[in-house]
């Protein structure tokens, strides 16, 4: 007869004891323990691996936040800042549009991720850009193409006038320094500025009705801005 | 020393932790046998007991000091199984030296809880409120890892 589970583990109850003592009798000798721990079933290794795995992203995350702050952070920064900058060469004085380009002039000595770092918080549906450097690298203008035209920073809406202001601009063009020529199948006028020798202005009848004014300051050659501009065509 | 609830009262002085220890060592000693088997939880009893010497002050002022020193005997049990991967089956193989290895395979596949509940009261006749004590657990829950250890218990040595 098989005896009732109940009995087989009482014998197995037995049993242990039996080994038990035999181990406690024979075990050799064992130095003291050392680390004698309090309980730790708050501690299970898994836990531990855890939450340090845990411990590990939050630093690496406040880490990458905090460098992104101070590296964005307009009152730390060194970067020019679009928004805040007023120095004597702007980052960006006028944007030139007709629905289907962006003239943007850009501060000189810019590498193109950083031209991008400019355009970017501007540009809305880029499809294309052109960016000319002047040859001393202290200026340049991006003409980017758009399909859709959406002007919303602050400071840094394009300048758009009547196109009645085109005869305004054209008594700039009388001086010696001013240059006609066609921007994009339209007409434009190359000039400077009497008061700022460095200056250059591009003025644009993108449409009939409005007019585009391009304001770039900095040792640029008015022929070599005529050149890029004539240069331009509109995508296909 | 040992109240009308079974459970074991420990005093301020030596004389009264050494009666403590002789009260609780091999209850505690079944306990930690049933969860690691021989020689862990023989090694981790002596360990225990030895912390709780070291640490008799603060012992005395705790509700449960078995209970606690069984906890203490876990953790040191742990750090035994860490440090030794490979466990010396010796004690084991003479407990199963002269019955039942079917038993022992389907303790094995118990889980830890369930098997020390099983071992402890149907091998050792401990009561639902001696386990409880000691392990730190509620009656309920001594009952239901029971009867959930019997069950597999029948199921696995019936079946074959």
């Amino acid at each position: 007869m098989t005896p009732t589970i109940e009995a087989r583990l009482a014998r197995h109850g037995e049993r242990l004891d039996a080994a038990t003592a035999r181990y406690v009798d024979e075990r050799p000798a064992r130095p003291a323990s050392t680390d004698l721990d309090e309980p730790r079933d708050r501690k299970s290794p898994r836990r531990v691996v855890v939450l340090s795995a845990v411990a590990c992203v939050v630093i690496v995350g406040g880490v990458a936040v905090a460098l992104h702050t101070v590296r964005t952070h307009p009152a730390v920064s060194t970067r020019p800042s679009i928004a805040t900058t007023t120095t004597r060469v702007a980052p960006v004085r006028h944007v030139a549009t007709d629905g289907r380009f962006v003239a943007t002039v850009l501060p000189p000595g810019l590498v193109p991720h950083e031209q991008r770092r400019f355009l970017e918080p501007w540009v809305d549906n880029l499809v294309h850009q052109h960016t000319f450097v002047g040859p001393d690298h202290r200026l340049a203008l991006a003409i980017t193409a758009m399909t859709d035209l959406k002007m919303e920073t602050p400071g840094a809406h394009p300048r758009v006038v009547p196109a009645t202001a085109v005869q305004l601009m054209n008594t700039v063009g009388d001086a010696p320094t001013s240059t006609h020529l066609t921007f994009a199948g339209r007409p434009a006028l190359l000039s400077r500025v009497d008061d700022q020798p460095s200056a250059l202005i591009l003025s644009w009848a993108v449409r009939d009705d409005a007019l585009v004014q391009i304001v770039s300051e900095g040792a640029y050659d008015a022929a070599e801005l005529e050149r890029i501009a004539l240069g331009l065509r509109a995508p296909s | 020393m040992v109240d009308t609830r079974g459970r074991v009262e420990l005093g301020t002085t030596d004389a009264a932790f050494e009666q403590f220890v002789d009260a609780v060592t091999q209850r505690l000693r079944r306990a930690l046998v049933a969860t690691y088997g021989v020689e862990v939880g023989s090694e981790a009893c002596a360990d225990a007991i030895a912390w709780g010497w070291e640490q008799r002050g603060r012992l005395a002022a705790m509700a449960n000091p078995a209970g606690y020193l069984f906890r203490v005997g876990q953790s040191a049990a742990r750090t035994h199984l860490r440090r030794e991967r490979t466990i010396d089956l010796t004690a084991r193989a003479e407990a199963r030296d002269d019955t039942d290895p079917r038993l022992d395979d389907a303790l094995d596949a118990l889980p830890a809880r369930q098997r020390t509940v099983a071992v402890l009261v149907h091998g050792h006749g401990f009561s639902y409120a001696e386990v409880a004590e000691l392990t730190g657990r509620t009656v309920a829950s001594v009952r239901n890892d029971l009867h959930r250890a019997m069950k597999q218990l029948r199921h696995r040595l019936e079946e074959s």
